[in-house]
């Protein structure tokens, strides 16, 4: 096996490469972009927020805040894609693979009289093997609580007194939907918990009821260092 | 072995050319002719050879593309790129050339069934860098003449050049700012002014202070991508 030779300039040194932790560290990139909204079936203009979630072992080298991503807000016919096209640049250095990085996607409404509100919402999982992909993640919007005590039961504090409402159909809560119908909003998550799977309040998810709506679509080219090296699937 | 007795003796000096033994019993440098030492062969050796900077190098062709409802459509690309870690190589020293750019020319559909505009517009880049973050982007402008004949833009739009060596076709999707309000859209419609990015290269790759801004989709614009990636495995991609 030859030894490295360092190539200086013009002329050849015989020198030894010192190789450095940080040659050793698995790295992985994801390059790409928000492409766009589908089959979102509404008039009013929209927008697409995204937010990383990833484990302790990841590191977010560059950029270096991590303050998320909104798009621009995109209007389109019936059928039409809603155009968002926000390119991302993530540089990720990973000390532990668990904690693979998703995206937290939002979608906003921005209606005719310039209010923004709270349209779905989305999880998807960034590509885990190189290359070129086209990750498509379907959102939904929630329509209020599951006040089934069946569901509930087991946690404390999700039980609650649920005597008063009809005891033929526990599992719609109509007040929820008769308040995004007339008002045309539909509830808000408090936080984004219940889409993430390592937070502990991801058990909460249980007692939504959601719709469904649109689809997001990225396209992500992952790049990876040293994962051949360390024997990681992937590269 | 491919060394050879370099060292003559002194009743051999003629049948060298230029080459006399002027130190007698003196050990001559290793200056070889034609033979090199097996040593010199290894450090020769690209395999062998730890460079200091990978390449990315790409070209491809922006082919065709449609949008809503226009006849006639130029298209302007513009490859942005993280600023400190790459360099543009560049293929001459016209001023045209200090950044990745090009114009290409008006196009117009064939007939009235399809809107499809043929450009057939050919681009390539060289770089060398030593990080990934910053990978380049292709941003594009569509533009054409509005109904007096003005240039004005149609549609702007941008996609990541491949990662993976070879040849890949993509899909750039196009959109078109909106207007503030309808009457500024119809006084920018009468004089030209429509609604328009200024550095519209920075405002899309880059995707910082967007979120303000209001769009809508009008087509699309294939291109066709050939990428070569030199030093990747060495560094420790690929």
């Amino acid at each position: 096996m030859s030894m490295p030779y360092q190539q200086t300039g013009n002329q050849i040194d015989y020198q030894e490469i010192k190789q450095t932790k940080a040659d050793l560290k698995a790295e992985v990139h994801f390059i790409g972009q928000i492409v766009g909204g589908l089959d979102f079936q509404t008039d009013d203009g929209l927008f697409c927020e995204l937010a990383i979630d990833c484990g302790d072992g990841w590191d977010l080298l560059q950029p270096g805040n991590n303050k998320g991503i909104q798009t621009q807000t995109s209007y389109a016919n019936p059928g039409q894609l809603f155009s968002w096209g926000h390119p991302f640049d993530l540089h990720f250095s990973v000390s532990n693979l668990i904690g693979w990085p998703k995206a937290l996607l939002k979608v906003w409404r921005l209606d005719s009289s310039n209010k923004i509100d709270a349209c779905s919402y989305g999880t998807a999982i960034f590509p885990r093997s190189a290359g070129y992909h086209q990750v498509t993640c379907e959102t939904w919007t929630p329509t209020g609580e599951n006040l089934d005590l069946e569901i509930r039961k087991p946690n404390e504090d999700l039980a609650t007194n649920t005597d008063q409402f009809s005891k033929f159909d526990r599992s719609l809560d109509w007040r929820f939907q008769a308040l995004s119908f007339y008002m045309e909003n539909p509830p808000r998550l408090t936080t984004l918990a219940p889409l993430t799977t390592d937070k502990g309040d991801f058990a909460r998810r249980k007692i939504l009821n959601s719709i469904s709506n649109g689809k997001v679509i990225m396209e992500v080219e992952v790049v990876m260092k040293n994962f051949k090296r360390l024997s990681f699937s992937g590269q | 072995m491919n060394t050879r007795n370099y060292k003559k003796d002194v009743s051999d000096q003629g049948s060298i050319k230029g080459q006399t033994n002027q130190n007698f019993g003196y050990s001559q440098p290793q200056q070889f002719q034609d033979g090199i030492s097996r040593i010199q062969e290894e450090m020769m050796d690209p395999r062998n050879i730890q460079p200091d900077s990978m390449f990315v190098n790409f070209s491809g062709v922006l082919e065709c593309g449609e949008c809503e409802d226009e006849e006639s459509l130029r298209i302007e690309y513009a490859v942005k790129y993280g600023g400190e870690d790459w360099t543009y190589l560049k293929t001459s020293n016209n001023a045209d050339d200090a950044e990745p750019s090009g114009i290409s020319q008006l196009s117009t559909s064939r007939n009235l069934h399809s809107r499809n505009i043929v450009w057939n517009f050919p681009f390539e880049c060289n770089f060398q860098t030593k990080n990934i973050f910053g990978w380049p982007q292709v941003v594009v402008r569509l533009s054409g003449p509005d109904f007096m004949g003005r240039s004005v833009a149609k549609g702007y739009g941008s996609v990541h050049v491949p990662t993976q060596p070879g040849y890949h076709e993509r899909v750039i999707r196009i959109f078109k700012p909106l207007p503030i309000s309808g009457f500024t859209g119809f006084l920018g419609y009468l004089l030209g002014n429509t609604a328009e990015l200024k550095n519209f290269d920075k405002v899309i790759s880059s995707g910082e202070g967007r979120e303000v801004t209001r769009v809508k989709s009008v087509g699309y614009v294939k291109v066709k991508f050939h990428v070569t990636l030199v030093n990747f495995d060495k560094f420790g991609y690929l």
